[in-house]
């Protein structure tokens, strides 16, 4: 049927005019109309249903992204410090016994024993911390007096991998600084005067425990050594570097410390364990502290400690000579000190109130 | 495919208790492995784990496996190189 043929007899069937055959076949298509109305109706209903749903789906779907999302950056930021501890702990541990950690736990012990005398590292109470990319060392330091044991303080280094960082000391007024460095010795050859003090030690009660630090009037071989100052209680011995006679001004004092050994066994995990003395143990230590001369300068108040050059010259010598000596005794063994012509300048160094330790 | 995802998902169980077994050990016998707070990644490992059980999601079987071999491997790496530095026998 054409769209106009419809239309007419729409319009006859509206003004009452057609027949009765017509009629009815008018109304036949109208009641199909109303199917196909009723078909419509249904079906966008469904669609505008269906269309919720993709909604709710696509909005599931992101939350659902999000939750993975979040789980999944959660995780990362979780793992990663075990990851970076576990990378630091490798490069600080491997290599055994002649690993990272274990040189410079090493090297922070034998600085003390080469720089400083008669304070050592207690290496039965060290403690090391490794977090991501740092390691932390805390040493606990003693002082032999006599034959005891004297708690002095606790140390702590702070390194980003083999570089310190911080320095922490509870028993140095003012931690790791210039102010705290103390010029105990002086080369026979050195212009530098340095002032005596063995006047210093007349005020002081005959049993009180002193360090008496004696520069020389020239290098002894070590041999000489124990001979001349037998009987006496040596803790170290400063050693002739090369470099010593080179110091004329208080800087250079300042800048570059005196470099010894101790006298004594200190330790079986020391680099001063087995032999007496041994030339080969000092240069064992140099050697330990030249490898890590960067380090082993950080973990002083120094600024240089020119350890090739002392390396270096005591390797020519093949022998040990001696310049200074640090002494643990008291004003009586002063007075008999100061009668010996190798005796040629008489310092006194901290003792345990100095140190901040209790009687 | 599910016997698949249930094969991780126990695997993943046994990852969680083998961890939670090593991170108790170390932290009962003092050693400075992993601290206290590592036991909540742990427990994260867990849930993200359980998820994936409860949601038969490979997502979350495969997360939870990664995060306990990530810490059971870096707390192995740890003890054995760890175990070498400051030590005197």
């Amino acid at each position: 049927m054409e769209k106009e043929e419809l239309k007419e007899l729409l319009q006859k069937y509206y003004n009452g005019t057609l027949d009765k055959e017509e009629e009815q076949r008018i109304e036949e298509l109208l009641e199909s109309f109303d199917a196909y109305n009723e078909f419509l109706n249904e079906t966008m209903g469904e669609e505008e249903i269906r269309e919720v749903d993709e909604t709710k789906l696509i909005k599931k779907a992101q939350q659902r992204f999000f939750f993975r999302n979040t789980l999944l950056v959660i995780s990362f930021i979780l793992v990663i410090v075990p990851l970076l501890t576990m990378f630091s702990v490798v490069y600080y541990g491997i290599g055994g016994e002649n690993g990272k950690g274990n040189e410079i736990i090493q090297t922070i012990a034998t600085v003390s024993e080469m720089t400083t005398p008669n304070v050592y590292v207690d290496y039965d109470t060290i403690r090391d911390e490794i977090y991501p990319f740092t390691m932390t060392v805390t040493v606990d330091k003693y002082q032999m007096v006599y034959d005891e044991k004297r708690y002095v303080g606790q140390d702590r280094y702070k390194m980003f991998l083999t570089d310190v960082f911080a320095k922490e000391s509870d028993y140095k007024f003012n931690g790791y600084s210039i102010d705290n460095i103390e010029t105990r010795f002086v080369h026979p050859k050195s212009t530098y005067s340095l002032p005596d003090e063995r006047r210093k030690a007349q005020s002081l009660p005959n049993d009180w425990p002193l360090e008496i630090n004696i520069s020389l009037d020239k290098a002894y071989p070590l041999k000489e050594i124990h001979e001349k100052f037998k009987g006496y209680n040596i803790t170290w011995l400063a050693l002739e570097t090369g470099v010593e006679e080179k110091m004329k001004q208080e800087q250079d004092f300042i800048r570059t410390p005196a470099i010894g050994f101790p006298y004594k066994k200190v330790s079986p995990h020391s680099v001063f364990d087995r032999d007496f003395n041994n030339y080969g143990e000092v240069v064992k230590g140099l050697e330990l502290l030249n490898k890590y001369e960067k380090l082993a300068t950080n973990l002083t108040e120094y600024k240089d400690l020119k350890l090739s050059e002392r390396l270096n010259w005591v390797k020519k010598q093949k022998e040990l000579k001696i310049y200074g000596i640090s002494i643990m005794g008291t004003a009586k063994d002063i007075s008999s000190l100061q009668k010996m012509k190798e005796v040629k300048v008489i310092r006194l160094g901290l003792n345990d109130a100095q140190w901040g330790v209790d009687e | 495919m599910k016997i698949k995802l249930s094969h991780i998902n126990m695997f993943n169980t046994l990852l969680a208790l083998f961890l939670l077994l090593l991170l108790n050990v170390q932290i009962l016998t003092n050693l400075p492995i992993f601290s206290f707070g590592y036991l909540f990644i742990s427990l994260l490992g867990i849930i993200v784990s359980l998820l994936g059980i409860n949601k038969e999601d490979s997502f979350y079987s495969y997360l939870g496996v990664s995060l306990h071999s990530i810490l059971i491997i870096s707390c192995l790496v740890m003890v054995l190189f760890g175990i070498r530095i400051n030590y005197h026998p």
